[in-house]
């Protein structure tokens, strides 16, 4: 391991972390071709199961970058990795928070944010209904997805026993 | 608002979003714990701050985190709560990575997150449904949801440009209607 690699990890991903717009999705086909293509640190096998893994393991799924920077300088670099596609980002962030803040409670604010509200409604169905779709779904996942949005639209009950049911079922199903 | 959570209770807080979150579903259980649970912001300040987040580059939840924890406690809000997002999940993530390529497959992991998934798209959408029946939906509001589902999910035109079309439309729609 060398500091070399820890500085490759932090600029790419640091760059990475501002070209991201609409999410941490938008920029998988990106660390592909650097990862796989250009510097060789995963093969194409690797980067589709780990990306897989990520994708439904507990927290950010972007949290992908964690796993590259390991395998190419381990965990210092899992952790060069994760603060280049972080730090950034988030600084950003931070500083709009606070502008945004200024204006709290101001008419324009409040009309933008009266018609942000249904966009963002129609932008979180959309979100759930691409990430149904590239699970790659059969009619026993569109019960699972269709059973949870009605239990979670009509109770107040915590999801989490239902998903890991779900967990089990897909275990059984497709496993 | 209510008073300032301390930042202990903002980071226990997301580290129970992150735990939960198997398959995804990250915006949904951040809804849950976050305006359904400990009622730090309400509906709109919610809707409002995800649309920044997704404007913004970076990975939205991550994104909305930083927004929050800014909101309720200024940087140490923000410390605390990417602390409670993403220490605990970084770990188990390069674990799992590690035992990948230890092993190359983890017997039966792989339908156990699918399934998870599908549910977490399911949760993700349960949760829209939830807040479009509370806020007493007018015709021109679904319109707006309705153009927004289709622009981006079956159409998938890119982010920016969707929102440089629907938020205009959105403002003007919504203009002058009751909260």
């Amino acid at each position: 391991m060398s500091g070399g690699a820890l500085y490759d990890l932090m600029t790419f991903f640091g760059g990475l972390s501002l070209l991201s717009f609409g999410g941490g999705n938008a920029v998988i086909p990106e660390i592909q071709r650097h990862v796989v293509l250009v510097m060789s640190w995963l093969n194409e096998a690797e980067f589709v199961a780990l990306y897989a893994i990520s994708q439904s393991a507990p927290g950010p799924s972007s949290l992908f970058v964690a796993q590259i920077g390991w395998r190419v300088a381990g965990w210092p670099g899992a952790v060069a990795a994760t603060l280049g596609m972080y730090l950034p980002s988030s600084v950003l962030v931070y500083l709009a928070e606070r502008s945004w803040q200024r204006f709290r409670g101001s008419r324009w604010l409040i009309r933008l944010e009266n018609g942000l509200a249904p966009v963002t409604i129609g932008l979180i169905f959309a979100g759930g209904w691409i990430v149904a779709q590239e699970v790659g779904q059969d009619w026993i996942g569109w019960i699972l997805t269709g059973g949870m949005a009605v239990f979670v639209a009509t109770t107040k009950l915590n999801p989490l026993p239902l998903l890991l049911i779900a967990g089990i079922v897909g275990a059984l199903a497709w496993g | 608002m209510i008073d300032s959570p301390s930042l202990v209770l903002i980071a226990r807080s997301y580290l129970k979003i992150a735990l939960s979150s198997f398959g995804g579903g990250l915006s949904a259980w951040t809804q849950q714990i976050v305006v359904e649970e400990l009622r730090w912001i309400d509906d709109r300040e919610f809707l409002s701050g995800l649309a920044l987040c997704r404007v913004l580059p970076g990975p939205t939840m991550v994104n909305f985190a930083v927004f929050l924890g800014s909101r309720l406690r200024g940087a140490p809000g923000v410390a605390a709560a990417l602390t409670g997002l993403l220490v605990v999940p970084f770990i188990v993530s390069v674990v799992l990575g590690i035992l990948y390529f230890e092993y190359q497959h983890i017997p039966r992991l792989q339908p156990t997150l699918a399934g998870m998934a599908a549910a977490a798209a399911g949760m993700t959408m349960g949760m829209g449904v939830k807040m479009l029946m509370r806020r007493q939906v007018t015709v021109s509001e679904l319109i707006c949801v309705i153009s927004a589902f289709v622009l981006i999910g079956v159409m998938r035109v890119p982010l920016v440009m969707a929102l440089l079309i629907l938020v205009p439309c959105a403002v003007l729609l919504t203009k002058g209607e009751p909260e």
